[in-house]
């Protein structure tokens, strides 16, 4: 009995070194986004949620690191060479300017795209049969911003200026065509403000009001999603009511959002991200697109800019956050 | 002569080999006999046991490939039952939001009655209304465009024709950007088209 004490204490010794070296030889899962730190949530932990739910466990099955762009869409390509290097075993790279670096890093290693529409940015060739070392989750931006428009026509029916805010790394020609068109079928006008980072937010704001625009839509795109807590306070500063992609901008000043939900969408991108751990060929294997979007509205910020919301709209909105 | 009979041990030697073979081989008949029934009997119980493991190996074959299929079949059953479910649901919230008098019902409200519908029935990604025609009145969707008296003509489409004939009629499932399968759904009620996806998550 003495030996099997001595025996047990001995085999703890002798486990924990071993455990601490496996957890670095652990496969490497790299995530490039083009946050800053302080706004990875919540996306991170979404995300880490997904996988958990996988028994992709950070810490315990995979490695799962975040390489931050911080705003600038030039680090992307380095980042990535970087995740190379490392041998990482699958690159999550979300928005267009990610995915290319990522594309241009490796042809090896799969890449898992989370991004606003992967076939119109050419990302990739078909959504059954990506190619190359490619695949993942198109969020038809292209359809949603310009049906983000008709419905913030419909919570603005008197509004005839609108303003845009565009993203120009992530949004394609095909999509400032779509959200043009109509524009006209609605008889409004349009006035496009670029932001290629955080610099250009108040600028476009200034512009928005020398042009007269009575509201916004916040087209899709990593970094305007990233910058919506300086988007949301400039929209309240300036009585804009706005339309944005995710609901998680609407709680801190946008008006409305309209489109995937951002959980959906990562659990899909977790699910891929498995499927290639597993040793899937990405090529191979087809991008998905969620089927569920939802209409937001925050009924605070409606009050605080002075704007009334019919009920009917109110009605066909799946969360009002009063 | 000694030289001779110096020679005949040898030769006497040669005849005394073959003797003492034949000698030898006095049980030889009797062995051989032996090792023949057994080589028969060794060959007759293998040839039994391989015909026996061969036939043995057949029946559990078919009897785990019809076990299987019987498995697949319920499966199968239970994925057809719970679309079956899903459709139906489906049909019955559309039937709900069109009632009898809800046609009469000013343009305004039949749409933000569709747009209910598209809240609660998060499967359907769009509503078309046709007219007795076949033009399209209204139409309500998550993804293009909402167009009201576009004047399309659905006239010659299934949707529209098959409906028309049978009250109800449901595409074969198709694929959008050969990505999710989606399926259209006509459906006779006081003249209504309703296109939906299919049950992806089914």
């Amino acid at each position: 009995m003495k030996y099997i004490g001595v025996f047990l204490i001995l085999a703890l010794c002798a486990g924990t070194p071993v455990f601490a070296q496996d957890a670095t030889n652990l496969p490497l899962v790299g995530v490039l986004r083009i946050n800053t730190p302080d706004t990875i949530e919540p996306m991170a932990t979404q995300f880490r949620t997904a996988l958990a739910a996988l028994g992709r466990v950070d810490g315990r099955t995979i490695r799962l690191e975040y390489r931050l762009a911080e705003g600038h869409v030039e680090r992307f390509s380095e980042l990535a060479q970087a995740l190379v290097a490392e041998n990482a075993r699958v690159i999550v790279a979300l928005g267009d300017p990610a995915v290319r670096a990522a594309q241009q890093a490796t042809r090896s290693i799969p890449i898992v795209a989370l991004a606003d529409d992967l076939v119109a940015s050419g990302l990739i060739s078909s959504l059954a049969r990506p190619g190359g070392n490619i695949t993942g989750v198109s969020i038809l931006a292209t359809e949603l911003d310009a049906k983000k428009l008709e419905i913030l026509k419909q919570i603005v029916p008197g509004a005839r200026r609108f303003g845009v805010l565009s993203d120009p790394a992530n949004t394609v020609p095909a999509r400032m065509r779509a959200i043009a068109d109509r524009a006209r079928k609605l008889g409004i006008e349009l006035q496009t403000a670029d932001v290629r980072g955080a610099g250009d937010v108040a600028p476009a704001f200034a512009s928005f009001r020398t042009g007269g625009a009575e509201a916004i839509d916040i087209l899709a795109s990593p970094l305007l999603n990233a910058l919506r807590q300086e988007l949301g306070r400039l929209l309240l500063d300036y009585r804009l009511p706005a339309i944005c992609q995710f609901r998680e901008a609407v709680e801190v000043g946008c008006l409305a959002s309209y489109g995937v939900r951002l959980s959906d969408a990562l659990a899909m991108t977790a699910a891929l991200t498995d499927k290639m751990l597993k040793g899937g060929q990405p090529g191979d294997t087809p991008a998905e697109q969620p089927t569920r979007f939802e209409l937001v509205i925050n009924q605070r910020v409606a009050r605080s800019i002075g704007i009334e919301i019919s009920p009917a709209i109110l009605d066909g909105a799946d969360e009002v956050i009063e | 002569m000694t030289a001779v009979d110096k020679t005949t041990p040898p030769t006497t030697s040669s005849w005394i080999a073959p003797s003492s073979a034949a000698a030898g081989s006095a049980p030889h008949p009797r062995g051989r006999l032996l090792r023949k029934y057994a080589l028969l009997f060794i060959a007759l119980v293998g040839v039994a046991l391989i015909v026996n493991s061969a036939l043995d190996f057949w029946f559990s074959y078919q009897e785990h490939k019809e076990a299987l299929l019987r498995v697949q079949q319920e499966k199968a059953d239970a994925a057809a039952r719970r679309i079956e479910e899903f459709i139906d649901q489906i049909e019955r919230q559309i039937g709900w939001t069109t009632h009898a008098r809800w046609a009469a019902g000013p343009l305004d409200q039949r749409r933000f009655d569709y747009v209910r519908l598209l809240r609660q029935a998060p499967a359907i990604t769009e509503l078309t209304e046709l007219d007795a025609e076949g033009k399209e009145q209204l139409k309500v969707s998550r993804l293009a465009e909402d167009t009201v008296a576009s004047g399309e003509s659905f006239a010659f489409a299934p949707a529209f024709t098959e409906a028309k004939a049978h009250g109800v009629w449901f595409s074969p499932v198709y694929f959008r950007k050969e990505s999710e399968p989606y399926m259209t759904m006509g459906m006779v009620r006081a003249g209504k088209n309703a296109g939906l996806p299919s049950p992806k998550s089914i």
